[in-house]
């Protein structure tokens, strides 16, 4: 199929006309096309431009509205994207050059003009504008920046993208100094003021190029801010769970390397009980039991550590569900009751019939009130009160109630600190604490959106509380899921 | 009338004094068969010349772990259906869920008391058939 090529004449000479339009039908081959309209004036040539779509513009200079270089200037303002051949006057070449100079494709000295000649000039002239509109679209749409600066530092061109990094316009950025130092086959980071307060962090890579008849510096810029927060972020995910992964390996560790030994030592310890390696004289009998309890001591000691290593390290899992608060403070007292030591004990539940359930883990949730306890029962002279009561409507509050000798005020702070013991009651009758429960507890309920604290009176016993949300119902399920952190006193 | 059999226990670990002093306790306090092998390769070996009806597996070993033996003892229909108790001074949730996908019968924590051994043994099926 051959190629239509439309082209537009603006010729005032009647005798040219005829000429110009005698070469274009010889020049008609078997791939192109010539097809020619004619106007007498610019402003006709300028009128059939904008309504019709031409291929390439034949411009004499020298017509009855426009003389000179002028004549060029205007039409090109109107034809930007088509390709302008000039028709200048015989061996005219001093206007030629300057026509191409002001963004002509090519001249035709009207009188040299032959059917090839003319074949040829409108054939580069539309090959070259092809290529030239096919490099602006590519940089016209590319994502990166092109900017390029001359060597006195003032831009000499800027693509949209440019635009677009700088917030500036062309006009405001062309022919001025582009204000960051560019040097050729350099990498630089430039860095903007962004709209949030942050900072923007764009690439530039410098290529020196020829300009004309100037070596100049082409920088390709290109925002990696969003890339350089992905990377932040994923750095730190990554340290994070390097951080993880650490602290498990080291509890792991820590854990074989304290308990390995301890199971020996426990295993060692009952058969020395049971005389499985033969007679031993009785007063054997206390010492045994003394090296059991303490390995039991030890044992417990070990679990709080890693307990509250774990939940610390925040690798501990919660498994929320609803929580009778009730059931559960029955079971702990019974169970304490059967194990109570020696002393005589009243220890007494003061449960609602129709307390609501909690959001809590079940096993944290005994845990807590198993540690409580513990405490109570070490400090307590002879009455422990287990209460449970439902507060603020959307929380229920525990509190575990001793008559012992209380904490005296300066010592309140600190006691949710690990290894603290207020005045350990002396005589060491076997059970001693660890100084992690109240800890444990304190991250245990943490963990569980609930907050724990305790009042006391020196001399009047103590009263530990803590309060976890109520299961069911909104507030309640957001109290579940909300990232808020309990508190702790 | 059948034979009175003592229960066989295959003790494989390599922390030598616990498998010192958990010999005596099994062998001499409650009159059980016991062999042990330091490592889980011994181990296997020894399954099946000893043939064991519980075996009792750390999961820290060198040469082959308690998991790769437990693995092996799994594959093998000779000795697929002995129960194997998995010991770990380290409890988490993922040991938990790999011992249950070996199909591993319990998992007992160091330091464990004499009272939970025995009860973990009264807990195993008689036949030694089943987990």
């Amino acid at each position: 199929m051959r190629e239509r090529i439309q082209i537009l004449l603006i010729e005032d000479e009647p005798d040219y006309v005829v000429l110009m339009s005698a070469h274009l039908n010889e020049a008609c081959g078997s791939s192109l096309h010539f097809v020619l309209e004619c106007a007498e004036s610019l402003q006709e040539g300028m009128d059939l431009l904008a309504q019709k779509d031409f291929d390439v513009l034949l411009l004499d200079l020298m017509l009855p509205d426009s003389q000179g270089i002028e004549t060029l200037v205007k039409a090109r303002a109107q034809a930007r994207e088509i390709p302008i051949v000039v028709l200048t006057n015989l061996d005219d070449e001093e206007t030629g050059l300057d026509a191409i100079a002001h963004g002509a494709q090519d001249f035709l000295g009207k009188g040299k003009l032959d059917a090839r000649l003319f074949k040829r000039a409108v054939g580069y002239a539309l090959e070259r504008s092809r290529h030239l509109s096919q490099i602006e679209s590519i940089l016209g749409n590319s994502p990166y920046g092109m900017v390029v600066v001359d060597t006195d530092g003032i831009v000499r061109y800027l693509n949209p993208a440019a635009e677009a990094l700088f917030g500036k316009g062309t006009k405001e950025m062309l022919g001025k100094p582009f204000g960051f130092p560019v040097q050729p086959k350099k990498t630089a980071e430039l860095r903007l003021p962004g709209e949030d307060g942050g900072e923007r962090i764009l690439e530039m890579r410098v290529t020196e190029i020829q300009w004309r008849k100037d070596k100049v510096c082409l920088a390709s810029i290109q925002d990696l801010t969003e890339l350089r927060r992905f990377e932040q972020i994923r750095a730190e995910i990554k340290e994070r769970r390097r951080i993880d992964q650490l602290k498990e390996a080291f509890l792991s560790t820590v854990s074989h390397e304290l308990r390995s030994p301890l199971t020996v030592i426990k295993a060692i310890v009952a058969n020395l009980r049971d005389r499985l390696a033969g007679p031993l004289p009785e007063p054997y009998d206390e010492m045994i039991r003394l090296a059991d309890a303490n390995v039991c001591r030890l044992g417990r000691v070990i679990n709080n550590l890693l307990d509250l290593s774990r939940l610390e390290s925040g690798r501990a899992r919660i498994s929320p569900a609803p929580v009778d608060l009730g059931k559960v403070i029955e079971e702990t007292a019974q169970e304490f009751r059967m194990t109570a030591p020696g002393k005589k004990m009243n220890l007494e539940t003061d449960v609602p019939p129709d307390l609501p359930p909690v959001c809590a883990d079940p096993d944290m949730v005994a845990q807590i009130l198993c540690n409580l306890m513990d405490n109570a029962l070490r400090y307590a002279r002879g009455r422990v009160v287990l209460r449970a009561r439902t507060v603020d409507t959307d929380q229920v509050q525990v509190s575990v109630i001793d008559d012992g000798p209380g904490i005296s005020e300066d010592k309140i702070g600190e006691l949710f600190n690990r290894f603290v013991q207020v005045d350990r009651p002396t005589g060491g009758s076997g059970y001693k604490g660890t100084g992690l429960g109240l800890a444990i507890c304190k991250e245990s309920v943490r963990m569980n959106k609930g907050r724990i604290w305790v009042e006391s009176v020196a001399g009047q016993g103590a009263q530990f509380h803590f309060a976890l949300p109520r299961y069911g119902g909104f507030e309640a399920t957001h109290a579940c899921l909300a990232e808020d952190k309990g508190t702790a006193h | 009338m059948h034979a009175w059999r003592k229960i066989r226990v295959l003790l494989i670990d390599d922390e030598r004094d616990l498998v010192h002093a958990l010999v005596i306790r099994l062998a001499v306090g409650w009159g059980l068969d016991v062999e042990t092998a330091a490592d889980g390769r011994v181990g296997l070996d020894k399954c099946r010349s000893f043939k064991p009806d519980v075996i009792l597996l750390d999961v820290a070993m060198p040469v082959m772990d308690g998991w790769e033996c437990c693995r092996r003892l799994r594959a093998d229909p000779e000795t697929r259906d002995i129960p194997v108790i998995l010991m770990t001074a380290w409890l988490s949730d993922d040991l938990v869920r790999r011992a249950e996908a070996l199909g591993a019968a319990r998992v007992l924590v160091k330091p464990f008391d004499e009272d939970e051994l025995m009860g973990l043994l009264r807990s195993l099926p008689k036949n030694g058939k089943g987990r």
